[in-house]
């Protein structure tokens, strides 16, 4: 009865109820007037009419309740006639309610992410205080000068606009010492970084101001915590005081929970040591920035002027912070955090648009085919009195029988795409962490979208009807319904929405298009038979270049000593792993201004490295073992640094100096280096990146702590990669070494991002095509059917099958030309207007689209084919139910 | 139904046709109609308000009564019921039913 009671204070809330109220008193004052009239008082009077008329609530009740009840039993018998109406039509209400969860449930997950990635705060308590404070070198902020401990000191004192300003220090893999050694990821923080996110430790204690001098301690995440002890820290508490990292000794204070919102957190964080000489070093760079929470009521114009100040008043001349073009940048957090490459997000938030558009052209396009199957039953019902209303109300509740559970779908559907999502997208295309909520807003509009548009064409049979009533759908022999303006609005709907399935054909077969292109793309290094594995040089063992030249060497040997191993080097960085940059200029000439200068990836390499890679050596020769620690210092360049420094790949003899940088602090040797060779370029971040400019040096010359190890193996391959690691881990059994990864790997990693792009785009696309294909089959159908009995008398005047089946294709083709048409011309509107948007642009590493416009014939070209040949084929099995058709029965039939 | 009101011991439906009847020569406010209806029955048909609101709430829903806000010999808005035409076809009908199975029951009360 819960119900009930709703829908009685409902209806009560309605003006109807005043009345009654008003009625019922001016009835009760006519009972007085007589009662006084009769003698009594005017009190008594007054007394006595209240006794005689009882309780007027419950008057007004019952008096209510009669409308209530026409009203409940009136949405009764529209449920059961709606219910029983779709009952009747299986094929119709499945294929309606398809669409819509289809709809909904695409729109309402892609909304979820992009809002989770790009729109929504940041986790944190007043997460709208908090900024990215840089200093950058150039004006688009694409490259931001590192930031060091002085600065951070003299900002923090002299911007009292900031309530705290946090750095972030290295961020590496290292060894924490237990009874075995584990590798564990370490960020090094300034001791009130968590105070300035707002972040509390879930166990133990939280980072005070003794951490930040002499005393050094370390939080782990809960997730590090996990690995290493293997225990659930809520249960258990913090049970271990101090743990030794690279030989270091550190107190623990406590556990938070891992966030993985600005990037993965590591498996602990470190306190920086504010008080240690390269800290206060203001040549040494420790991050990238600082983050600040800005004091309540301060903005972020005055903190910017504050830093400015500050730099003006403290940086030394030679300091990069007073170089020209140099400027101090304070940005929201989430705003710098979202910079990654949002524009997949906004094409697949698009797509998800247009497959709602189209769900709601085809419910539309049901719904209006529905409605000229029915136009005899309204004409009847008309007929029989049956007034406009009663029909509005009955077909709006089919309305929303029809979305609800449609709608519903489509939120569960969601749910569950988004639960996956979480789990199959590849990292980097999710920033803010993996738990993304269902965004209800957006389920909202979508669902309201598609119950509109149902509402909508429900109702427009209703406008015509009345033409159709009678006159034509029940005079003798009147065929039922076609109703030219419905006829026309299903064509057009039609139209609409095979345009609309070009547009995402199109961009499917652009992303296809460039992922072949990207599978073929040039890597400048030969993935096959190779394997590497990778190890970071850390503790007291590894301080001294001879002790990292020394792991180097026995790496190598190591590797060669394995059966089926032909070739074997080290590397400090390798292809698609990308590398430290420095900073070079052509010997001779005076030192470019900080930030003007040219940068190169620079990559330490062993002897037999460039056989390893497959690399080969364009002009000049390859490092040989006589490049050791006293010979004459040479380097290998590749072609685009031989251009960009001298214009041609002719400079073998040739010198360039490499300059003291602070970006890359093991950089312990700048000098002139002598070319000897040139190899060609390599991919060294993704495969549809700009070239880079790289120098090569020998590892003996300019030892580095990261070790990668490459073999190139006879084939068969197995169990090389086993022995391998094996062999790495003997030679220090103290250090953690990663896994063994065979090179094509790492190209396929390479492509992980542009493959599920185009999973993404093509999954839209075929979506797209289906809705398409069912909207196509329905009009069809529908369009035979109701032109059944002139099939009829055509076939029994003696056309043949085959001409009624070839015109009715001819029909669906000339809807596909023109709709293929219309989709082209959106298709170029739409990418005009996205100009080059999807594409490696200057300052990105990355395009979305690699060797194809996005105006490319053969893509369009089939696109409009495909389209034609959708219309065609979605015809061609009604069109041949007709060519069957028994020219007696089709006649009879009406 | 309203428990200090007395449904008067009518036929089902009769309560309907009475109102509507009483409604044939001009629009009454409910008051008006319960005087009307006593006074032509001398006495015998006593509506309570009980019935009589939800009685017309009825009419009104099923279209046979109209209702305007007027002013009454008080000087008071009151609400006055029309007769409408389909409500003028249903009393036409109802009537013609309703006296053959009044002379029905007579012709059994005669009989026993």
């Amino acid at each position: 009865m819960k119900l009930w009671r709703r829908l009685t204070r409902w209806w009560s809330a309605r003006s109807h109820d005043a009345a009654l109220t008003e009625e019922l008193e001016h009835h009760r004052s006519l009972v007085q007037a007589d009662l006084e009239r009769g003698g009594l008082t005017a009190h008594d009077a007054d007394v006595a009419s209240r006794r005689a008329m009882g309780n007027l609530t419950l008057v007004r009740e019952d008096a209510r309740d009669v409308w209530v009840v026409a009203w409940v039993d009136r949405l009764r018998r529209n449920l059961r006639f709606g219910v029983r109406g779709l009952r009747r039509e299986p094929t119709f209400a499945v294929s309606a309610m398809a669409t819509l969860a289809i709809g909904v449930a695409t729109t309402t997950t892609v909304f979820s992410v992009v809002d989770a990635e790009l729109w929504k705060p940041l986790p944190y308590p007043d997460a709208d205080q908090l900024v990215v404070v840089v200093s950058r070198a150039d004006a688009t902020g694409a490259r931001v000068d590192g930031l060091s401990g002085a600065d951070l000191l003299d900002w923090r004192r002299g911007a009292p606009a900031f309530q705290a300003l946090a750095s972030t220090g290295r961020y590496d893999r290292r060894v924490l010492q237990r009874e075995t050694a584990e590798s564990v990821l370490v960020q090094e923080v300034t001791a009130n970084y968590f105070d300035t996110f707002g972040r509390r430790p879930m166990a133990g204690r939280p980072f005070t101001a003794e951490d930040a001098r002499g005393r050094r301690a370390v939080m782990f995440t809960d997730r590090g915590w996990r690995r290493v002890f293997g225990t659930d820290v809520v249960e258990t508490g913090v049970t271990v005081d101090r743990v030794t990292i690279d030989g270091e000794s550190f107190d623990v204070a406590g556990v938070v929970r891992a966030d993985d919102t600005l990037g993965p957190d590591p498996d602990l964080f470190l306190t920086i040591d504010e008080g240690r000489a390269a800290f206060l070093d203001r040549a040494t760079p420790m991050g990238f920035g600082a983050i600040g929470r800005l004091a309540p009521g301060a903005t972020a114009d005055v903190a910017r002027a504050q830093v400015q100040a500050v730099v003006a008043a403290t940086a030394s001349p030679d300091s990069p912070m007073r170089q020209p073009g140099h400027a101090v940048l304070v940005a929201s957090l989430v705003g710098w955090y979202g910079r990654g490459d949002a524009r997949p997000l906004y094409f697949f938030l698009g797509a998800s648009f247009i497959v709602l558009l189209l769900t709601a052209v085809n419910v539309a396009a049901l719904l209006v085919g529905r409605a000229q199957r029915r136009s005899r039953e309204f004409a009847l019902r008309g007929a029989l009195g049956g007034g406009q209303r009663a029909l509005t109300g009955q077909l709006l509740t089919e309305a929303v029988l029809l979305a609800m559970p449609g709608g519903s779908l489509g939120l569960l559907l969601s749910v569950w795409a988004l639960g996956a999502l979480a789990t199959a997208m590849p990292p980097g295309v999710l920033f803010r962490g993996t738990q993304i909520p269902i965004d209800l807003r957006m389920a909202v509009f979508a669902i309201g979208v598609t119950t509109l548009t149902a509402a909508v064409f429900v109702l427009m049979p209703l406008a015509t009807a009345r033409r159709v009533f009678l006159a034509g759908a029940l005079g003798a022999g009147g065929r039922a319904g076609a109703g030219v303006a419905e006829g026309r609005a299903r064509v057009r709907l039609l139209v609409a929405q095979m345009a609309l399935t070009v547009v995402l054909l199109a961009g499917a077969g652009l992303f296809l298009r460039s992922y072949v292109g990207l599978a073929h793309v040039p890597l400048g290094f030969d993935p096959s038979d190779a394997f590497s594995v990778s190890a970071t040089l850390s503790g007291p063992r590894y301080d001294t270049e001879a002790g990292l030249r020394d792991y180097a060497a026995a790496a190598r040997d190591a590797a060669l000593a394995i059966p089926g191993v032909r070739v074997a080097a080290v590397g400090s960085s390798s292809p698609l792993r990308s590398g430290p940059v420095v900073n070079y200029a052509r010997a001779g000439e005076p030192a470019p201004a900080e930030g003007q200068a040219s940068r190169a990836i620079l990559r330490a390499v062993t002897p037999g490295f460039f056989d390893g890679f497959g690399m080969p050596i364009v002009r000049g020769r390859a490092f040989t073992a006589a490049d050791g620690t006293g010979a004459p210092r040479v380097a290998i360049v590749n072609e685009t640094l031989a251009e960009q420094a001298f214009g041609t790949t002719e400079v073998i003899g040739r010198v360039i100096d490499l300059l003291p940088n602070a970006r890359a602090p093991w950089t312990r040797h700048p000098g002139p280096l002598r070319i000897v060779g040139v190899v060609p370029n390599v991919k060294e971040v993704g495969l549809n990146e700009v070239d880079f400019a790289d120098i090569f040096v020998p590892f003996d010359q300019m030892p580095a702590p990261w070790i990668e190890l490459v073999a190139r193996v006879a084939r068969p391959r197995a169990g090389v990669g086993e022995a391998l690691r094996r062999a790495m881990a003997a030679i220090d059994p103290s250090l953690p070494v990663g896994q063994v990864v065979p090179l094509d790997a790492r190209v396929d990693d390479a492509m992980r991002e542009d493959r599920f792009n185009t999973l993404v785009v093509v999954a839209f696309a075929a979506l797209a095509v289906l809705l398409a294909a069912v909207g196509v089959y329905g009009s069809v159908a529908y369009a035979m059917e109701a032109r059944q009995r002139e099939f009829g008398v055509r076939l029994a005047m003696g056309a043949t099958p085959r001409r009624l089946i070839l015109g009715a294709l001819a029909r669906a083709a000339r809807l596909g030309l023109v709709s293929a048409v219309i989709g082209l011309a959106c298709t170029l509107i739409v990418a005009r207007l996205m100009g080059n948007a999807l594409y490696l642009v200057p300052g990105s590493h990355n395009g979305l689209l690699y060797g194809v416009e996005t105006t490319d014939p053969a893509t369009l070209g089939a696109a409009f084919a495909a389209i034609v040949a959708l219309a065609v084929a979605a015809a061609f099995v009604p069109a041949l139910r007709c060519g069957r058709l028994d020219p007696v029965s089709a006649l009879r039939k009406e | 139904m309203g428990l200090t009101n007395t449904a008067p011991d009518l036929l089902p439906g009769t309560l309907d046709l009475l109102i509507l009847r009483a409604l044939v020569r001009e629009p009454l406010h409910g008051y008006a109609i319960v005087q009307r209806l006593r006074v032509v029955s001398r006495d015998v048909v006593q509506v309570g308000e009980g019935s009589l609101y939800p009685a017309l709430q009825r009419l009104l829903l099923k279209g046979w009564v109209r209702a305007e806000w007027g002013t009454s010999e008080n000087n008071r808005r009151a609400r006055y019921y029309t007769l409408t035409a389909a409500g003028k076809r249903h009393l036409a009908a109802e009537r013609a039913e309703f006296e053959r199975l009044v002379d029905g029951i007579a012709r059994v009360l005669q009989e026993a």
